[in-house]
């Protein structure tokens, strides 16, 4: 398996590994090299240019890419794989709930809406503190809530399920 | 001169301080919660002393562990930093009350400035002007309502004992009065333990000009030129640079001598910030007076040449200022970027973990003041602060080269943080010609989408993770033989 799909920001990258050692993204050749630097840093040689880069893995297939300040998001597939996933997400997006998840951990200071209340896009639910500031949690679709999974005064992870808009 | 210093802070400002306590020949002594023990100002300083849990109120923020512990070890005075004690008069009371000396002004004068309500009406009375509103808090919705029609909307409802662009909200129409009225109090009781809240006037795209002031404890007053902050992002400052451009001579003799008369009514003694907001026609009004070190002394510090830190230790020591009025000149120009951990492309909310890499610019005209090491962790007690960047040039467009190198320089890894988002303000067109006012951000930044990635960083991200698993599945197939994780997590999926 030579050739793999990067999604980075919702692109899709397809990069190809050549015989000769070579890289191709589309139809441009480079040479690269890798180099390991330290525990979680690398440097990246393309052609003529050179990148430090520092990698942070969640342990999955995503990886956090740390570049010029910038960190990247990025999930590799192998070109078969993506076309394995393609077809499955296409399946799931009949699934219409959106889960709406704590963005950062914090305290739910206060719960504006109830389950079975109607909401439309940018309204705001719950306000969850962190760091000594108020942040507004608002729905980012229309539609009625359902399962408020979450009461006021309680403490959240960041990545908790607050609630579901349907 | 004090032979120890107890440093009630942490981060950045604790690092500062100790640098001028080994500059001075003064023994330092830092404090750290639990949540601090792998950050830098638990290794410069001289001795440390763990004082308790993360949250500030069992540390950073418990008075009677730090003034218990300026006893045990026998400190001569407390340096405060920003925040946390800074401008806490109680504080400052307690601590005078065991002969011990605090850096920074009498706790008279922190009373008389610390309320916002308090010194607004002050300030009236010395004649400097101040931003039209009201004098005292408001007691209910109801007269908060009729008070907001009366000088018309919008409004900015403001908690008095409030500061640093927190409990703060902006209302344009009384719909939205109440719920902007609950929040400020909720917000205010919570950071400043108090829930006054009074209403301003909301002037329209002004400037954030602030002016350092530096007293003795024998009446000498001194200046030292202004700086602009108008760089904002909800409310809190992120780049601030020194001199202002937007003011011309005459508006700096006018707003510098508003300043000391500012500092005089209070008695100030300490360096001080006087903050003033200033409209298109250069007309200015008094917004607030911090009575302690700012986060964006450097500036100041990099145009004047003068050490701010150690002038507050001299005089808190009763010495006399070592420089008058006519010795203080300026020189060049200095910026200030706040390095935050947050995620500028959502709404600005702080990012926080680990910092697994950590690699700083340096080379001519950039200092950096940080508190963090390569392992230290951005934490969800305190402000997520990583260190200040601060470039200094013979002009502004020389510091701004220089910002623009040292930022491109800085590679910080693990939470994510706002270096792309100042790389862009920096190369705005309206920043560099210095057409700007405090809804700068705002203006240009929320309502578009402006944080598309440049495509070669995405590409070269793709890259890198391309070749990396490429490797990484050579060397697993080396070591492992053939896996087929991938094809059961397939079947996993469908089986959904």
């Amino acid at each position: 398996m030579n050739d793999f799909v990067v999604s980075v920001n919702d692109k899709k990258i397809k990069i190809d590994f050549s015989a000769n050692g070579k890289l191709e993204i589309n139809n441009s050749e480079y040479e690269y090299s890798l180099s390991h630097l330290n525990s979680s840093s690398y440097l990246l040689k393309i052609g003529n240019e050179s990148f430090l880069i520092t990698l942070k893995s969640d342990g999955n297939s995503k990886y956090f890419v740390t570049f010029k300040g910038q960190v990247f998001e990025t999930l590799v597939r192998s070109a078969l794989e993506d076309k394995v996933y393609s077809l499955i997400n296409a399946k799931l997006k009949q699934r219409t709930n959106v889960i709406v998840k704590a963005p950062m951990p914090g305290m739910i200071i206060k719960i504006k809406k109830k389950a079975g209340e109607k909401v439309s896009p940018g309204e705001s639910i719950l306000i969850l503190e962190a760091m000594k500031m108020e942040n507004d949690i608002r729905s980012p679709v229309s539609g009625i809530i359902e399962n408020m999974k979450i009461g006021e005064g309680r403490t959240v992870e960041k990545g908790a399920e607050l609630f579901i808009i349907k | 001169m004090f032979k120890k210093i107890l440093i009630a802070n942490r981060g950045e400002i604790a690092v500062r301080i100790i640098r001028a306590c080994k500059d001075m020949g003064i023994t330092s002594a830092a404090v750290y919660s639990e949540a601090d023990r792998h950050s830098l100002h638990t290794i410069l300083a001289d001795e440390v002393y763990e004082i308790g849990e993360a949250q500030a109120s069992s540390s950073y923020l418990n008075k009677e562990k730090i003034i218990t512990l300026a006893k045990k070890i026998k400190v001569q005075a407390i340096h405060p930093g920003y925040g946390f004690f800074s401008e806490n008069s109680d504080f400052i009371k307690a601590v005078e009350n065991e002969g011990i000396v605090f850096i920074g002004p009498s706790s008279k004068s922190v009373a008389m400035m610390g309320k916002k309500t308090d010194a607004r009406t002050l300030m009236k009375k010395n004649k400097v002007p101040i931003v039209p509103g009201t004098t005292e808090p408001v007691v209910s919705i109801e007269e908060g309502i009729r008070f907001c029609k009366d000088i018309g909307f919008p409004v900015l409802l403001k908690a008095s004992a409030g500061g640093g662009g927190k409990g703060m909200r902006k209302v344009t129409s009384t719909k939205e009065f109440d719920s902007a009225f609950e929040a400020t109090k909720r917000e205010a009781l919570k950071s400043f333990g108090n829930d006054d809240v009074y209403i301003e006037k909301y002037i329209e795209s002004p400037r954030h000009i602030e002016v350092q002031i530096i007293a003795d404890k024998h009446g000498n007053y001194v200046h030292l030129y202004e700086r602009e902050c108008s760089i904002q992002r909800r409310h809190q400052k992120i780049i601030e640079e020194a001199p202002s451009v937007f003011v011309d001579e005459k508006t700096r003799k006018k707003i510098t001598t508003a300043a000391i008369d500012a500092a005089k009514a209070c008695g100030y003694f300490n360096a001080g910030t006087i903050e003033f907001l200033m409209d298109k026609d250069k007309k200015f009004y008094f917004l607030e007076m911090n009575t302690r070190l700012q986060v964006e002394h450097p500036v100041t510090e990099l145009i004047t040449g003068i050490d701010l830190v150690k002038e507050q230790i001299q005089i808190a020591a009763g010495e006399k200022l070592s420089f008058a009025q006519k010795d203080v000149t300026a020189k060049g120009h200095a910026i200030e970027s706040r390095i935050y951990a947050e995620d500028s492309q959502n709404n600005f909310l702080p990012s926080i973990g680990e910092i697994i890499e950590y690699i700083k610019p340096a080379g001519p005209g950039v200092r950096i003041d940080d508190g963090f090491l390569k392992g230290s962790k951005i934490s969800l007690y305190y402000d997520p602060l990583v260190s200040k960047l601060i470039c200094y040039g013979s002009n502004r467009n020389s510091a701004i080269a220089r910002m623009l190198r040292a930022l491109s320089e800085y590679h910080i890894a693990g939470p994510v943080t706002n270096i792309p988002f100042l790389t862009k303000i920096f190369k705005h067109k309206d920043f560099v010609k210095g057409n700007f006012d405090i809804n700068f951000v705002e203006k240009n930044f929320l309502k578009k989408s402006y944080n598309k990635n440049e495509e070669s960083s995405e590409k070269i991200s793709a890259i890198f993770s391309a070749v990396f698993q490429k490797h990484n599945i050579i060397s697993e197939k080396k070591s492992s033989g053939e896996n087929n994780n991938a094809s059961n997590k397939w079947l996993d999926l469908l089986n959904e």
